[in-house]
């Protein structure tokens, strides 16, 4: 009896959802004040100045002048920098095995199995799992005393911690499942075919690899691309345990800014590096307009 | 499920299929390859996972050194009881924005594709992804409790999570939702099948893997979010806050921190691992 | 105990005399200012539970021991130690509103008593019985007043901060008692790449500054209140060193610091004490010492302060009684036992520590800790958490990171 009530709310709830006629701008309105109108705020704030944990309400520029003096923008650079390619480098990685994981893997339960290990670190706080690699990778860890019995170097490896290489080593594997499962997802659903259909036609494997599979994975692609660019621009905990506070990321460096209450300072941030991407997307389609690029990346995105 | 065959063609063999994307894909180099790099980076991502496991039995859990064994820390963890209330409060909360993400990114992520200006639509609904965990916290900090003075809570730390989680809730949503064919549904209703009846027996079996993650993301991307909660907590803790907050105690907590992990990772492998399993297993009889 | 308490060179006008500048705004400590008796309201206790907001540095392990000692119960939530947030949830989310009292570093009330956040202590409340008999080097001061002798604190912890060392990598004896000069974490030339600095710009900055102070290598009023132009020059230095290579890494947390030390991957680090006694805990007695510097210590302290609000609450009497239990013996061993931290009435804790019967050892631990703070507090020091130009510092410390 209760169940079929339920069931037959959720029904007229779904059916008057389905229309669509109200959902996207009614959700739209709340997004905008719960979203849009916080982060406009904020922005505001980069004009003004603060004073002894006060915001003090004179508009300038001066947090702007501050923000390129003293070196700020060279977090925001940095960060940009390593969090595009490290989603280079996780896409290389993920996109053949996703492939692999969707349709070339021959047992289900090694499927299982795999997909079950890719999604148990996700409930684990990435700290603690960081701060073991420190005591693996320091000058006394295992890898330097293994390298160092094996005669390899006589000296401990010290640039295997504490610099920009190790912030890439410690960021990969957190973000290689972010990146495999969109691509996974999407790969599942191609149908098998369109493959058949493109041998037909005479097409070569590497032919029907970037015609057909590339162009059906590409929104799988898009959402890996964000689903693991965007964490890791935020990253907080890799950039200082990793790097050890030498590899300044946008993260920690608001929060240094926050300390002092410098909401001002965080804004800019923010703002900065949103500019930048929004000039690089620009870019990106001023330079593949004639192929019909990032137009034809939202094409696949059918939008 | 038949329609959904038929949609994803299931006429070829399943050895046929294999064969297939062998030819295609994966020659005879390219096939190893990916499966190797998985297992790396599976590998890579185990190393200090396991090794934290061990070192939660560990005498000295920061040495490296697994030795001597004890089980010290786990008579320590259930001695306390302190950090038991902000990990039941981060359940719940992990799950209403899981179960709150999965509602409201299957009816809009679905209906998005079929709007005329999607792009705007899009872009703002991922933009807050753009920004920093601390900016963002700070920027619903700002609005919540300086302009419109309301009284901060667990329910803020809510909206906070669900600006974080539902954008990724509405991507995978959104990327299964494109690479549907709506001829299905239009070929449904030609037959008499009610709105309901296209949802959920043609849709919801295709789109089950996004909405599934949705779900899950929602759940996993609450359960450890930290910076935007630092600033909307009110005087709420969660876990992470919890851990985040015993930081400045001048001891460690380590012992704690991974004896606690190691039960999460006890917890969460059988789970999800049955999980995947029945998912595959009867995706596996459906075909 | 008592000549301890009676000791003239404990307290601020020690830092005043060597420093030779007296100028410090913001710093200058009233030792006997004069004592403003704020509220008297004595009401029956409407609750037995106490609510805390504060850092966990103040928490005992277990609160069910305040509890059975007070007949209260600690409901404490915690929070980290960063000032900003701290200030933030006072003034702007109002935690006064639900909470009864404060846990934080010495320094808010300078702003947030004036604007009334804070209530002013009344000193001779019947519950806070051993106010009398606390010395005034904690009492007063820096960490519970403000300039105009206005009590709004009372005191907690508090420690003398310098720095931990592997004694022979660093070439001092290794029986800890030798003074270390602050040169060997800044400048040592023969261990290079050897040295962690806190990535804290309200940390390390003043011990930077302090540094180049004693050093003569700039011209710097207070260390631990500097300028624009002073942070510059503190920046620039820093960096000059940083170039120079000789850091190994800039830590943030207390694991870090254990880590770094315990694992060698350093030799000398600016961490918190207990980080060494966690070291030793774990690879043997005394192999690494917290260090007694040459040249004087970065004091601070915790202070427990009465929001507003508590006034129309009717547990006054009850908040009392918890601070009185903050001033006595049984606080006061834990913390010297757990963290090797001092505060008021040690005497006490020793007191507290024979009574229950602690092993002999551990006894002369939370002794020791009265001895090294008495050694301590002989030398300069600063304490200054609450500097007038916090950006530009914050902003001349981020250039020195991404340097």
């Amino acid at each position: 009896m209760a169940n079929a009530l339920v069931s037959g709310g959720v029904r007229s709830w779904y059916t008057r959802a389905a229309s669509g006629r109200w959902t996207v701008p009614a959700f739209i309105i709340v997004w905008t004040v719960v979203v849009i109108v916080p982060l406009f705020l904020l922005l505001l704030y980069s004009f003004l100045e603060t004073k002894g944990f006060k915001v003090v309400w004179d508009p300038s520029f001066h947090t702007w002048d501050r923000f390129f003096e003293t070196g700020r923008w060279t977090v925001a650079m940095r960060t940009l920098r390593i969090a595009i390619g490290m989603t280079v480098i996780e896409l290389v990685l993920a996109f053949p095995f996703a492939l692999w994981l969707a349709k070339g893997c021959r047992s289900q339960g090694l499927k299982a199995i795999l997909l079950t290990l890719l999604t148990i670190p996700f409930f684990l706080d990435l700290s603690s799992r960081t701060i073991i690699w420190r005591a693996l990778l320091g000058s006394n860890g295992v890898v330097n005393t293994v390298l160092m019995e094996l005669g390899i170097t006589s000296e401990p490896v010290e640039w295997l911690i504490f610099t920009e290489f190790s912030v890439f080593f410690g960021l990969a594997a957190p973000y290689f499942a972010t990146m495999v499962f969109p691509i996974f997802l999407v790969a599942t659903l191609i149908d098998d075919e369109y493959l058949d259909a493109s041998r037909d036609l005479g097409a070569n494997p590497l032919q029907t690899l970037f015609l057909v599979i590339v162009p059906l994975c590409l929104p799988g692609v898009i959402a890996g691309v964000v689903f693991t660019m965007v964490p890791m621009m935020g990253e907080w905990v890799v950039p200082q345990l990793m790097g050890g506070g030498k590899v300044n990321m946008i993260g920690r460096s608001t929060e240094d800014a926050l300390s002092t209450l410098n909401y001002p300072t965080a804004a800019s941030l923010s703002a900065f590096v949103l500019a930048i991407l929004v000039a690089l997307l620009a870019a990106l389609t001023l330079l593949t307009r004639r192929r019909g690029g990032v137009a034809g990346l939202f094409e696949a995105l059918k939008l | 499920m038949s329609a959904a065959d038929a949609h994803a063609g299931r006429r070829l063999g399943r050895a046929q299929r294999l064969r297939l994307w062998e030819h295609a894909v994966y020659a005879p180099i390219w096939r190893p390859l990916a499966a190797w790099i998985g297992l790396v980076l599976i590998v890579l991502t185990y190393i200090p996972l396991v090794w934290l496991v061990v070192m939660s039995f560990s005498d000295r859990p920061l040495s490296g050194i697994p030795h001597p064994l004890t089980l010290r820390w786990y008579d320590e963890l259930f001695a306390t009881s302190a950090w038991i209330e902000p990990m039941t409060d981060s359940l719940w909360l992990a799950l209403a924005v899981g179960v709150c993400c999965v509602l409201i990114s299957v009816p809009v992520g679905r209906a998005i594709p079929r709007l005329r200006r999607r792009g705007g639509v899009l872009l703002i609904t991922l933009l807050p992804l753009f920004v920093p965990g601390l900016t963002m916290g700070a920027a619903l900090f700002l609005f919540i409790r300086s302009y419109m003075h309301f009284k901060l809570g667990m329910w803020s730390v809510f909206v906070g999570h669900m600006v974080w989680a539902l954008p990724f809730a509405f991507l995978l949503v959104i990327v299964l939702a494109t690479r549907f064919d709506h001829r299905l549904l239009e070929a449904a209703e030609d037959l008499g099948a009610s709105a309901w009846q296209r949802f959920w027996q043609i849709e919801f079996p295709i789109m089950r893997p996004g909405i599934v993650g949705a779900g899950l993301f929602g759940f996993i991307l609450s359960f450890n979010e930290l910076l935007r909660s630092i600033f909307l907590r009110g005087t709420e803790t969660t876990m992470p806050i919890y851990t985040w907050a015993q930081a400045s105690s001048h001891q460690s907590n380590v012992p704690i921190i991974f004896g606690l992990a190691s039960l999460i990772f006890g917890v969460t492998l059988p789970i999800i691992g049955t999980f995947f399993w029945i998912l595959f297993s009867r995706t596996d009889r459906g075909r | 105990m008592t000549q301890r308490e009676e000791d003239p060179r404990f307290g601020a006008p020690t830092r005043r005399e060597v420093l030779k500048t007296g100028a410090a705004a913001g710093v200058s400590v009233a030792v006997a200012g004069g004592l403003s008796v704020g509220m008297t309201q004595v009401a029956h206790a409407a609750s037995d539970t106490i609510r805390g907001y504060g850092t966990t540095t103040v928490q005992l392990k277990d609160w069910s021991l305040f509890n059975e000692s007070t007949g209260l119960t600690m409901e404490f939530t915690p929070t980290d130690a960063n000032m900003g947030n701290f200030m933030r949830d006072v003034t702007v989310n109002e935690v006064g509103d639900t909470h009864d009292l404060f846990f934080t570093d010495g320094g808010t009330q300078y702003k947030l008593g004036p604007e009334g956040f804070y209530l002013v202590i009344d000193e001779n409340h019947p519950e806070l019985a051993l106010w009398e008999r606390t010395s005034d080097n904690y009492k007063r001061g820096y960490i519970t007043q403000t300039p105009d002798g206005t009590q709004y604190g009372v005191p907690m912890v508090n420690n003398a901060d310098s720095f931990g060392y592997w004694p022979e990598a660093i070439g001092v004896n290794p029986n800890g008692l030798e003074e270390v000069s602050w040169q060997k974490l800044f400048e040592n030339e023969e261990a290079k790449n050897r040295a962690s600095i806190d990535r804290n710009w309200l940390l390390t900055m003043p011990e930077v500054a302090f540094y180049m102070q004693v050093y003569g290598k700039a011209e710097i009023v207070d260390n631990a209140n500097l300028t624009p132009e002073e942070a510059k020059a503190v920046g620039d230095w820093a960096i000059e060193r940083k170039q120079a290579g000789q850091f190994r890494t800039f830590h943030t947390g207390f694991e870090e610091q254990v880590q770094l030390l315990g694992n060698k991957e350093v030799d000398i680090i600016n961490c918190w004490e207990p980080a060494t006694k966690n070291v030793n805990a774990e690879a043997g007695a005394d192999v690494v010492r917290y260090a007694y510097t040459v040249e004087g210590y970065f004091k601070w302290g915790i202070g427990a302060y009465i929001p507003t609000q508590a006034a129309e609450r009717d547990n006054l009497n009850n908040i009392y009684k918890a601070l009185n239990y903050f001033l006595d013996g049984e606080y006061r061993a834990y913390q010297a036992i757990e963290r090797g931290y001092g505060g008021p009435n040690l005497d006490l804790g020793v007191k507290y520590a024979e009574e229950v019967g602690w092993p002999a050892d551990q006894v002369a631990a939370v002794d020791a800790v009265q001895k090294k703070v008495d050694t301590k507090y002989e030398k300069p020091f600063w304490e200054n958490l609450n500097p007038d130009h916090q950006e530009a510092m914050e902003e001349e410390w981020q250039r020195f990171l991404n340097a």
